[in-house]
């Protein structure tokens, strides 16, 4: 298998993760009816300052990033994963993804309760049985849940106890 | 004795082993098809700029500024098959102009964009000339084979 042109050297890649970038302010612009004449007045820069920017995203520093996402109310985080293409054979995972998943998850802002500031605090539609199994085994309700398992998939993530006792569907399954 | 018919071939610029979108190339010496010589030509930031469209149309995201088909409501539906990749940049618009197909019999979402046309416009200019070409090139049965031919499956 060919590997993804992005493997040819930093400059593609970075050309790639910063392109993606570009594109979600670009979104964001479009969303918020802001043009980049608008965007360079907020920033104090020219509109040719920010047309070369978003055709050579290559050439953008983390600072300017920064500062561009601020300028359009957005926030900027850096991500290092493993996607099991130590090769990179398939290309980095677009930013967008990591975004979308985040805000399924409800919007965390910490690890305690990934799950705390949950909509309606439904299982993610990624998570696995497996990980709700051992939800379950850790409150020792397994044995008593199982039958209900699949129910759960479709019902609130019991975040704690009290939680789960304060909630209708959950109360059908008694604590051993 | 018989004029030897145009040869066509494909040359993938995305992984092969996408199990759900393919971007390639035509080849030929059919000097309609201008596609990979466009592509080879172009300076690297752009080519970039081309790459990263090509991933995003493989991935699935919404991004009409980079890449849009036409629907039965446009030219009168008869190019609804074919399909455009564009980066605008200092007045000039580059455009690489192709068609949609699902070639794989045993996987009928399989889709590659096959990549005919290259051009160089004025923004904004509308001209149906080369999606005529791309069209035509389409439904010739030489480049159906070709198509045909490359996914064939195993036995």
């Amino acid at each position: 298998m060919r590997t993804h042109w992005t493997a040819r050297s930093i400059e593609d890649y970075l050309f790639r993760i910063a392109n993606d970038f570009i594109v979600q302010l670009q979104n964001k612009m479009e969303s918020k009816h802001i043009s980049q004449d608008k965007l360079a007045k907020k920033l104090g820069v020219t509109k040719g300052a920010v047309s070369q920017w978003i055709n050579r995203p290559g050439n953008i520093g983390l600072r300017k990033m920064i500062e561009y996402a601020r300028a359009l109310g957005m926030k900027l985080s850096i991500v290092a994963y493993e996607d099991g293409d130590p090769e990179n054979k398939r290309g980095p995972i677009d930013s967008e993804i990591f975004r979308m998943c985040w805000e399924q998850l409800g919007r965390p802002r910490n690890f305690q309760a990934p799950h705390a500031n949950a909509a309606d605090n439904r299982v993610p539609f990624m998570r696995r049985a497996d990980d709700v199994n051992k939800i379950f085994r850790d409150f020792k309700m397994l044995e008593e849940s199982k039958g209900t398992l699949n129910d759960f998939l479709g019902c609130p993530l019991p975040i704690s106890l009290g939680k789960i006792e304060g909630n209708k569907t959950n109360k059908e399954i008694k604590p051993s | 004795m018989c004029p030897s018919k145009t040869q066509y071939r494909l040359k993938f610029i995305t992984p092969e082993d996408d199990p759900e979108k393919g971007v390639a190339f035509l080849i030929s010496k059919d000097r309609r098809i201008t596609a990979k010589e466009g592509f080879d030509g172009l300076r690297e930031n752009t080519e970039r700029h081309f790459q990263s469209k090509f991933d995003y149309w493989l991935t699935g995201k919404p991004y009409p500024q980079g890449y849009h088909g036409w629907n039965q409501n446009q030219w009168q539906g008869k190019y609804t098959k074919c399909f455009v990749f564009t980066h605008d940049e200092e007045k000039v618009a580059q455009r690489f102009y192709g068609f949609l197909s699902n070639p794989k019999p045993s996987d009928r979402r399989y889709c590659i964009c096959v990549l005919v046309r290259y051009a160089r416009k004025v923004r904004h200019e509308i001209d149906e000339t080369d999606l005529k070409i791309v069209e035509e090139i389409r439904i010739s049965p030489e480049v159906q084979k070709t198509i045909d031919e490359y996914f064939k499956e195993k036995p």
